[in-house]
């Protein structure tokens, strides 16, 4: 028999190197099963609080001193979830236009051709730097930036927008680069043969064709803002995430279980939409999730 | 909807800037600029002494941290990509039905035509679920209930990303070729048969490529879990956080640049399968 | 249970009586009825659109007839359940008209699938990744007899048109069928390839004994290789029998338009 050695396909090693790789991951940092049942008996009693707290989510506060006067939870948490949606959609707002400048910058397709020496030279250089500059602000996570922006500005509602709006015009200029440059290059290719100059490609040749799909990965990205959004609370910006920790720490798990529910409901609603506009536009985030 | 939405984030977010006044932000500002700098150099004014500084910070603990973080994502992706797997032909619009590919199943009873209508709006709607909480939010839970350790940042990355890596690879499955299943199910093999043998083969690349996109985000994601408590980056992050800038700059591009080896070898490995 | 018998002590692959089946207004397949035999080696012939394939799945029990009776092996088909109906179709090969190979696995992992309902999901999904030397020697046999030995472990979508063709008839024989049914298995390769295609589907069936039907619209293949042609015409049959009793009047029954269809086409 020939061929022996296309004998083992790479669908073997690589289930079996992910196994291999489970099991070093899981010795190497001491997983054991043990691990996945509370530790002692009062991590038991709060597991078993907390769930049935989720059965029945606080329709009023549970903390006493709350003054009698003061807005009801359900009103706050819908506060809460309302201030969630800001920042996403003050995070998108600037990272959309930035991330299309980003784009545009460092994809290939709207070069005009032929390009002298000195000019090829200028993009290619212009394309790496923007790369670079998007793979930067990428590899931070949107935490530490907001982190870092805290700690330089000062707790403002702008430093949670730009600290979320960084990392995710990095990811957004990335994947509109590659969309601009694979799926619309022939359209380019045809635009540049009857003489059109490279920003009018762009705007007429380019970003029409990979339109549909830039929406709907604007989309997906603006789920991903909501949740980031509400995260940063736990650094101490005013969404959502900030009253639930607020109520954790008193272990006011009905509470909790009450901001828990209406920030699931919010980004069920948001996901229902965006399939809704990917069914509308015949895409899907297959096409462009990376 | 989204001029409405984008204008009415930006009218009410007042004081865009906070309480602090102009001049009060800049001496911040300032100081914390100044800390960024490593402090042997504030010192010596020589960037020559920042590398046994940082060696020095590598080797105490941020190698460990390193591992730990890159350890902990990767044993989450695993851990969900196994359970996406089978929850996957129950997910499917067109195997998760009485009569799979709109192909005659057998006489079945009510009952089971109620539970394969009602099977896949189901998993499909878990996955929501799962993706609709942030791993941050998950883990922070989890720790209260499980006590610090590993266990809960996995669980929490793993849950998330169930749900992320089940509407990815559900789309890839709803878009696949059909016809080897089809013939798969003509020759007698059940609904699970059928995805395991065709389905899954069929689409292996194409899982594998997310299956790496996920991982790349788990490490950046992994990073952060650490602010709960656990010795990965985050943690180091956090604890030099407001004390010592310069080594809290140096743990950020630490976990910056691992991400960006991770992102370049992700990129490789998908333009190699592509 | 309706009585899976033991099928090879009895006569009759497939019985078909006033059998019709719709699809909304049109019956693909009106008022049909036939039988075949065990180890007959039938034809379906008459031009697209005749409810050849229709027929075909109504045969390898995917489709259950809206109205007669369909009896499939000696089990009427509409009464099976699931588990039964699966058992069935583990004897029942289908070579779907594009093959239905998946295309980044290897020739052996493709045959070995042969066997899926039979072994059942665990087994299958083992067998991909580690084939048992047996079932790779029987594999390797079968595809030495197709013609295409050397191809045992290149990948499918590397492989021409007539060579993915003998991997899935390979990988129907590796089932081990009491039928092998073929939906128009020559439509996508050139004359003299499917001359050899069809005499190797007659020489197989003759090998193993199973019952062989293929829809066909070739008629000069069809007369040439097999014993009995089935003639189909707007869901209808219009010929069963021997091809030299295929007279040039039922051809044209066949196969020529008459005016009103003429008016349709055009």
């Amino acid at each position: 028999m020939k061929a022996q050695a296309g004998k083992y396909g790479l669908k073997r090693w690589v289930v079996a190197g992910l196994a291999l790789a489970f099991l070093c991951c899981a010795w190497s940092l001491g997983l054991t099963p043990a691990g996945l049942v509370p530790p002692d008996s009062q991590h038991w009693d709060r597991t078993g609080e907390f769930f049935r707290a989720a059965l029945n989510p606080a329709l009023d506060y549970e903390d006493e001193n709350v003054p009698a006067d003061a807005e009801p939870i359900w009103w706050k948490g819908i506060k809460g979830v309302f201030l969630t949606l800001k920042f996403a959609f003050g995070a998108m707002s600037l990272a959309v236009p930035t991330a299309l400048v980003l784009g545009f910058l460092g994809s290939s397709a709207w070069w005009p051709e032929p390009c002298g020496g000195k000019t090829r030279l200028i993009l290619r250089a212009v394309y790496f730097i923007s790369r670079l500059f998007m793979s930067l602000i990428r590899s931070i996570h949107e935490l530490i930036w907001a982190l870092l922006f805290l700690s330089a500005m000062g707790v403002s509602p702008l430093a949670g927008m730009i600290a979320l709006a960084l990392p995710f015009s990095g990811t957004l200029g990335k994947v509109f680069s590659e969309l601009i440059d694979e799926e619309a290059r022939d359209a380019a290719q045809a635009l540049k043969a009857i003489g059109h100059g490279p920003v009018q490609i762009f705007l007429v040749g380019i970003l029409p064709r990979a339109m549909p799909n830039l929406i709907t990965y604007s989309f997906y990205r603006f789920e991903c803002a909501l949740r980031s959004s509400a995260v940063l609370g736990f650094v101490g910006i005013e969404t959502i995430g900030l009253y639930i920790e607020l109520s954790h720490e008193e272990f006011y798990y009905r509470e909790v279980w009450t901001y828990l529910y209406l920030l699931i409901a919010m980004i069920v609603v948001v996901d229902l939409w965006g399939a809704g506009i990917r069914r509308r536009l015949h895409t899907s985030t297959g096409g462009c999730a990376i | 909807m989204v001029l409405v939405g984008v204008s009415w984030a930006w009218a009410t977010s007042t004081p865009l800037l906070g309480r602090l006044s102009a001049e009060r932000r800049w001496l911040n500002f300032k100081n914390f600029a100044g800390e960024l700098v490593p402090a042997p150099v504030r010192k010596s004014g020589d960037w020559g002494d920042a590398l046994p500084w940082a060696w020095e910070l590598l080797t105490d603990e941020g190698f460990l941290a390193l591992m730990t973080t890159f350890g902990i994502a990767t044993a989450a992706i695993i851990l969900s990509g196994t359970l996406v797997l089978p929850l996957l032909p129950l997910a499917s619009r067109r195997l998760a039905r009485v009569d799979p590919f709109g192909l005659r199943a057998g006489k079945t009873n009510r009952a089971a035509g109620l539970v394969w209508k009602l099977s896949g709006p189901f998993v499909r709607f878990a996955f929501v679920l799962c993706r609709s909480l942030p791993e941050y939010l998950i883990a922070f839970l989890l720790i209260s209930l499980l006590g610090l350790q590993v266990w809960p940042l996995v669980l929490a990355l793993a849950i998330h990303n169930l749900g992320i890596l089940g509407r990815l690879w559900g789309e890839v499955v709803e878009n696949a070729d059909d016809s080897a299943a089809m013939r798969a199910y003509a020759a007698g093999q059940g609904r699970v048969g059928v995805f395991a043998t065709t389905t899954l083969p069929g689409v292996f690349n194409r899982f594998l490529i997310y299956f790496f996109y996920r991982w790349e985000t788990c490490v950046k994601d992994a990073t952060v879990l650490g602010m709960l408590g656990l010795l990965t980056l985050g943690k180091l992050i956090a604890l030099s956080k407001g004390f010592f800038w310069d080594q809290m700059l140096f743990y950020v591009l630490l976990g910056g640049s691992v991400i960006v080896l991770g992102d370049l070898f992700s990129m490789a490995l998908r333009r190699w399968l592509r | 249970m309706s009585g899976l018998l033991f099928v090879s002590l009895m006569s009759s692959s497939f019985q078909i009586d006033q059998v019709t089946c719709r699809f909304g207004e049109l019956r693909a397949v009106n008022n049909v009825s036939f039988e075949i035999r065990k180890g007959e080696q039938v034809a379906l012939i008459g031009p697209s659109g005749s409810g050849k394939t229709t027929l075909i799945q109504l045969l390898n029990t995917m489709r259950v007839p809206d109205e007669g009776r369909l009896t499939v092996l000696q089990n009427e088909v509409s009464v099976l359940t699931p588990r039964e109906l699966r058992r069935l179709r583990t004897t029942l090969a289908t070579i779907p008209q594009h093959l239905g190979l998946v295309p980044n696995l290897t020739a052996i992992q493709n045959v070995i699938l042969g066997q899926g309902g039979r072994r059942g999901a665990l087994r299958s999904l083992r067998d991909l990744l580690f084939p048992s030397r047996a079932d790779a020697l029987e594999i390797h046999a079968i595809l030495d007899r197709v013609g295409i030995e050397e191809k045992l472990y290149s990948r499918v979508n590397r492989l021409s048109g007539g060579q993915q063709q003998r991997v899935a008839i390979a990988r129907a024989i590796f089932q081990h069928p009491e039928v092998l049914l073929a939906d128009e298995p020559v439509s996508s390769v050139d004359p003299a390839r499917a001359r050899d295609t069809v005499k190797l589907l007659c020489e197989l069936s003759a090998e193993h004994g199973f019952t062989l039907c293929v829809s066909l619209h070739d008629l000069a293949l069809a007369r040439e290789f097999f014993p009995r042609l089935i003639g189909m015409r707007r869901g209808h049959i219009v010929f069963d029998g021997a091809p030299e009793a295929l007279s040039s009047e039922d051809q044209r029954a066949l196969y020529e338009l008459s005016n009103e269809e003429m008016m349709v086409d055009a």
